[in-house]
C-alpha cells in the first residue's frame, strides 16, 4: 500500500520538477517568453474547459475575462502600487464577480443562445475598453504597468517570471484537478450530459453552472493579471473574439472534458505558430480546419476528440500499470 | 424633424438587410435546432462575390446579381452537405455542429481575408449618389430600390413558403422532422434547400447592404453576426417572418442610437435588445410559447 | 398518515386539462401502480410530483409536508427520486459515475474541501464508493462498474437507472415503464426485483403499460384516462370494472385485459 503511494506520487512530482528545470536551463529569452506565454494560455484553456468541457456550456467571450482580469490587475497596480500578489487576486475577483453577473442570466440559455450571448458579451466587454477613456485610456492602452515584486525581488528576468507563470499556472490546474475530482466537478459533468436528469439527482443546475463559471472567469482574469506585469503593456486589441476562438480551439482540439489535453493543445498552439512564423497568416485558417475536421472525425463525443482520445488512452494505460484501477476506492 | 424622417429611412434600409439574412437563421434553427454561425460570413461571401463579378470580371450587374444569388445559395448548400449532414447521419451531439458551423465561420472568412485582402474596398453602385425628393425630403435611388425588393423578395417567400410543395416541406419539418421524413419527405434534401435559400436571401442582403454603404471588406459578416441574430431572435425564432419585424426594429433602433446618443454605441444596441429579449421574453415578439418536455 | 396524498390535482397546458383532479395516496410500503391509455396523463403526473410542472390547482403531500411547485432539485433531498420512460442516463459517464451523481446529495463536503482535498472529502467519497458499489452489487452489475454506460445493452441501462434512483435511499421511488422495451425474461427478473423493494424501506409509484406486471406486483391501482381518476382498486377490482376495459380497448374487448 505504502509502496503504491509513493508510486503514484512519483510521476507529477518528476514533471513538476522537470517543468521547474526550465526556466533554470534554457537561456535563451525569446524560448522563456513562448514558455511564459504557454503558462498563461494554458491557464485559459483549462479554466475555460471547466465551463465548456467539463459543464458543457459553451462560451465565446473568455478573453472578456482574460482581459478584465489584465486591466484590472493593471489599474490596481498603477494607481494604489500594491503588490503583485493582491493584484493578482483582485483581478480573478473582479473577472470572477463579472462571471457571476453575467452567468445568471446567460446561463438559462444553452447552445447556440448562449454563445452568440458570450459573444456579444465579450464584444461589450471589448467596446467599454474602448471607449472609457478616462479610465482605460481607450485605445492608447494601459502602459508602464509595474513589473511583480515577490519577496522583496522585482521579477526582471524572464526564467523569474516563467517560474511565476508556472507556479500559478501549477496552482491553478491543481484546484481544477481537485474540482474535477470531487462531487463537484462529477455534478458538472452530469449536468453537460443530461440536465434534467442532474436536476431529479438533486444538483441546483443553474447554481453549480453559474459558479463554475465564475470560477471560470477568475481564472482567466488571474491570467490576464500574468499578462499585464509581463507585456507591461495592455491595449483593448489584445482581448477580441478571435482570441476568444484561440482558446475554444485549444479546448476542443485537447478533448472537451480532458484538462491534461487543453494544456498540451495549449502548448502545441503557442508553439507551432511561433516556429512557424510564415504560417501565421494562415493561423485562423488552420484554427477553422481544425474545429470542423475534429467535429467531423471519427467518434466525437465527450472528452473524446483527437489529442483527448488519445491522450486518455495513454492515460489509463500508464494508471493500469501503476496498478491503480478505477472503482477500487483509491481515485 | 426632418432629420428624423431621414434616419427613420436609413434605419429602415439597414433593418431590411438585417430581414432578409435573419429568415436563414430562423429557417435554419427552425428546422435544425442549430444556430448556424456560418450564416452571417454567407452575407460577406455574398457581398464579395458580387464585388468580384461586377469589378473584377466585368460582367454586367444584373448578371452578376444572379450569379451572386445562385453561387451563394451553392456555398451554403454545400457547407450544409460537406459539414452539417456528416454530423446528423452520425447522429453527433449538438455541440459536435455547433462548433463546426464556428469553424466553417472562421474559413470562409479567412479564405476571403487571404484572398482579398483586408482593406476595405469600394463597392459598385447602382446610379451614382443620384437622389429622388419624394414627399419633400431626399431619397438616394439604392435606398428605393433596397426597401422596394425586400419588400417584392418577401412577398416571393411568403409565397414559396406558404404555397409551394418544397415550402410545406419546409414547414412540416419545422413541426417534427421524424414525421415529415416518415410521410416520405426527403429531410436531406429539404435541408439543404433551405441552407440554399436562406444563403441566397443573405446574399441579397449582402449586396444591399454593401451597397448603402459603399464599401466591403471581410468583417462585415462578424460585424452583423449579433445584429441579424438579435433580430431573428427579437422576432421569435423558428418564425420564418419574425425575423422581418425584428430586422426593422433593431436596424431603426441602432440608427436612433447612432444618431441621438453617439455612432460608438450602434454596435451594442443590439446586443442589448438580444439581452432583454432573451430574459424578458425568449420566445420573441411572434413566437409561441414552448413547454419543456421531460 | 400515508405517505403520498395527492388530492384534486390539475395540470392544463393552453386549453387542454393533461391532468384534472386527480387524487390519490401512496402509503409506506406500498406498491401502488398509475395505468392508462398512451397520453391519459400519466406522465404529468411524475412531473408535477417533482417539480417539473406547477400544478395549477391542488396539493401534494408528502410525508405530511406540501411538496408541490418545489425547484425539481429540491425532491431527492426529501427522499422522493425518480425514473424516466425515455432512459436519462449520463451517457459518457461510467456505471458507478452515474450511480454517484445519483447519491451525490447524501455526499456531504464543501467546495473548499473539494478545492484543498482534504481529509474530510477523501472519507466522503470512499465512503460514497463503497455505498455505490453496494447498490451494484444489489443487482449483479458491479462487473459494469467501470464502463461507459452509454456502451451497456439496453435491459442494464434500464437497471442502471433505477440503481441510480435508489442509492440515495428515498422513501417513494417513482417508477416511470421500467419495463418498457424488456423481454418476457426481464420483465419478470424485474417484477421480482421491484417485489423485493418494500422489504427494503422503499415504497413504489409505478406507471406501467405491461398489464401482468402491474397486476402481478401491486398492491393498489389507480387508472387514468384523459387526464381523470376512472377508476381505483386492488389488482382484482380494476380488472374485472368495465369503465376500463372500455378505457384500454373500447367495448367488448373483455378478455385481453382480464387475461393480462
Amino acid at each position: 500500500m505504502k509502496i503504491q503511494k509513493v508510486k503514484k506520487g512519483i510521476l507529477p512530482v518528476l514533471l513538476i520538477a522537470a517543468l521547474y528545470g526550465i526556466p533554470f536551463c534554457v537561456k535563451n529569452q525569446y524560448m522563456l517568453r513562448i514558455g511564459v506565454y504557454v503558462c498563461i494560455y494554458s491557464i485559459l484553456a483549462c479554466s475555460l474547459n471547466l465551463i465548456s468541457g467539463v459543464c458543457g456550456q459553451v462560451s465565446m467571450g473568455h478573453a472578456a475575462f482574460y482581459g478584465i482580469g489584465a486591466y484590472a490587475s493593471a489599474l490596481v497596480a498603477i494607481h494604489f502600487g500594491i503588490n503583485w500578489v493582491v493584484c493578482v487576486i483582485a483581478a480573478a475577483i473582479a473577472a470572477g464577480v463579472i462571471g457571476v453577473l453575467i452567468g445568471i442570466p446567460a446561463l438559462k440559455l444553452s447552445g447556440g443562445y448562449l454563445v452568440i450571448c458570450t459573444v456579444g458579451f465579450g464584444e461589450l466587454v471589448r467596446l467599454i475598453l474602448l471607449n472609457w477613456v478616462s479610465l482605460t485610456r481607450g485605445p492608447m492602452g494601459l502602459v508602464n504597468i509595474p513589473r511583480p515584486v515577490l519577496f522583496g525581488v522585482t521579477i526582471k528576468s524572464g526564467s523569474q517570471y516563467m517560474v511565476v507563470a508556472l507556479t500559478l499556472f501549477l496552482l491553478i490546474y491543481l484546484i481544477l484537478h481537485n474540482i474535477l475530482n470531487s462531487k463537484y466537478g462529477r455534478n458538472l459533468k452530469a449536468i453537460r450530459e443530461d440536465e434534467i436528469a442532474a436536476e431529479t439527482m438533486g444538483i441546483h443546475v443553474h447554481r453549480e453552472k453559474v459558479i463554475a463559471f465564475a470560477i471560470a472567469a477568475a481564472m482567466a482574469g488571474a491570467a490576464g493579471s500574468l499578462l499585464a506585469h509581463y507585456m507591461l503593456f495592455i491595449s483593448p486589441t489584445i482581448f477580441v473574439g478571435d482570441f476568444s476562438t484561440n482558446i475554444l480551439s485549444m479546448v476542443v482540439l485537447g478533448g472537451m472534458g480532458f484538462m491534461p489535453g487543453s494544456v498540451i493543445a495549449a502548448t502545441l498552439l503557442t508553439v507551432i505558430p511561433e516556429t512557424l512564423r510564415g504560417l501565421d497568416k494562415y493561423r485562423m485558417l488552420i484554427y477553422g480546419f481544425l474545429l470542423i475536421g475534429l467535429m467531423l472525425g471519427k467518434n466525437v463525443s465527450w472528452e473524446t476528440t483527437a489529442l483527448g482520445r488519445w491522450g486518455a488512452g495513454i492515460w489509463g494505460k500508464i494508471r493500469q500499470r501503476r496498478g491503480l484501477k478505477e472503482g477500487d476506492g483509491k481515485v | 424633424m426632418e432629420s428624423f424622417l431621414a434616419y427613420t429611412i436609413n434605419g429602415l434600409v439597414l433593418g431590411s438587410t438585417y430581414a432578409l439574412t435573419a429568415i436563414g437563421y430562423s429557417m435554419v434553427y427552425g428546422i435544425l435546432e442549430l444556430v448556424n454561425f456560418t450564416h452571417s460570413t454567407i452575407y460577406m461571401v455574398g457581398a464579395y462575390l458580387f464585388y468580384i463579378f461586377v469589378t473584377l470580371l466585368h460582367i454586367p450587374m444584373p448578371l452578376s446579381f444572379i450569379f451572386t444569388i445562385l453561387a451563394t445559395g451553392a456555398v451554403g448548400a454545400l457547407n450544409e452537405r460537406l459539414t452539417i449532414r456528416p454530423l446528423r447521419a452520425k447522429n453527433r451531439p449538438k455541440f459536435a455542429m455547433l462548433i463546426c458551423t464556428i469553424g466553417t465561420s472562421i474559413v470562409l472568412q479567412n479564405v476571403f481575408f487571404l484572398l482579398m485582402g483586408s482593406e476595405t474596398k469600394q463597392y459598385p453602385a447602382i446610379a451614382e449618389n443620384q437622389s429622388i425628393a419624394v414627399l419633400g425630403f431626399h431619397v438616394t435611388v439604392v435606398q428605393i430600390v433596397i426597401v422596394v425588393s425586400t419588400v417584392l423578395l418577401l412577398a416571393a417567400f411568403t409565397f414559396f413558403i406558404n404555397r409551394t410543395k418544397l415550402g410545406m416541406a419546409m414547414r412540416a419539418c419545422a413541426q417534427d422532422t421524424e414525421a415529415t421524413e416518415l410521410m416520405g419527405v426527403s429531410v436531406d434534401q429539404v435541408v439543404s434547400m433551405t441552407f440554399f435559400i436562406g444563403s441566397a436571401l443573405a446574399a441579397v442582403a449582402g449586396i444591399m447592404g454593401c451597397m448603402s454603404y459603399r464599401s466591403v471588406d471581410c468583417s462585415i459578416g462578424a460585424a452583423i453576426g449579433t445584429k441579424t441574430f438579435a433580430s431573428t431572435v427579437l422576432g421569435g425564432i423558428g418564425v420564418f417572418l419574425g425575423g422581418v419585424l425584428g430586422g426593422l426594429i433593431i436596424g431603426l433602433t441602432e440608427v436612433y442610437t447612432a444618431a441621438y446618443i453617439g455612432s460608438n454605441y450602434r454596435n451594442i444596441t443590439a446586443f442589448i435588445i438580444l439581452i432583454l429579449v432573451l430574459f424578458l421574453k425568449p420566445s420573441g415578439l411572434l413566437g409561441k410559447k414552448v413547454i419543456k418536455k421531460v | 398518515m400515508s405517505l403520498l396524498t395527492v388530492s384534486d390535482v390539475s395540470k392544463s397546458f393552453g386549453g387542454l386539462a393533461a391532468v384534472s383532479h386527480m387524487s390519490f395516496e401512496v402509503e409506506t410500503g406500498q406498491i401502488v401502480s398509475i395505468i392508462g391509455p398512451n397520453g391519459a396523463g400519466k406522465t404529468t403526473v411524475f412531473n408535477l410530483l417533482t417539480g417539473f410542472y406547477t400544478c395549477d390547482e391542488g396539493s401534494i403531500l408528502f410525508d405530511g409536508e406540501e411538496i408541490s411547485n418545489l425547484p425539481p432539485y429540491t425532491y431527492v433531498e426529501r427522499g422522493l427520486t425518480r425514473t424516466f420512460q425515455n432512459l436519462k442516463l449520463f451517457p459518457a459517464m461510467t456505471v458507478l459515475e452515474n450511480v454517484l451523481i445519483g447519491y451525490q446529495s447524501c455526499i456531504s463536503y464543501g467546495r473548499l474541501d473539494a478545492v484543498f482535498h482534504t481529509r474530510k472529502k477523501r472519507q466522503a467519497e470512499q465512503k460514497a464508493r463503497e455505498r455505490a458499489m453496494e447498490i451494484l452489487r444489489d443487482i449483479e452489475m458491479d462487473g459494469y462498474a467501470k464502463d461507459r454506460c452509454m456502451n451497456l445493452p439496453y435491459g442494464v441501462q434500464k437497471q442502471l437507472e433505477i440503481a441510480r434512483a435508489m442509492v440515495s435511499g428515498p422513501k417513494l421511488l417513482l417508477l416511470d415503464e421500467p419495463a418498457a422495451g424488456l423481454n418476457p425474461q426481464e420483465t419478470d427478473q424485474l417484477a421480482s426485483f421491484i417485489q423485493r423493494l418494500p422489504g427494503k424501506g422503499y415504497s413504489i409509484l409505478l406507471i406501467e403499460h405491461d398489464m401482468s406486471l402491474v397486476m402481478n406486483i401491486s398492491d393498489y391501482i389507480y387508472v387514468m384516462d384523459y387526464g381523470k381518476k376512472i377508476a381505483q382498486g386492488i389488482p382484482g377490482e380494476v380488472q374485472k370494472n368495465p369503465q376500463v376495459i372500455e378505457a384500454y380497448i373500447g367495448k367488448g374487448g373483455k378478455s385481453y385485459v382480464a387475461g393480462g
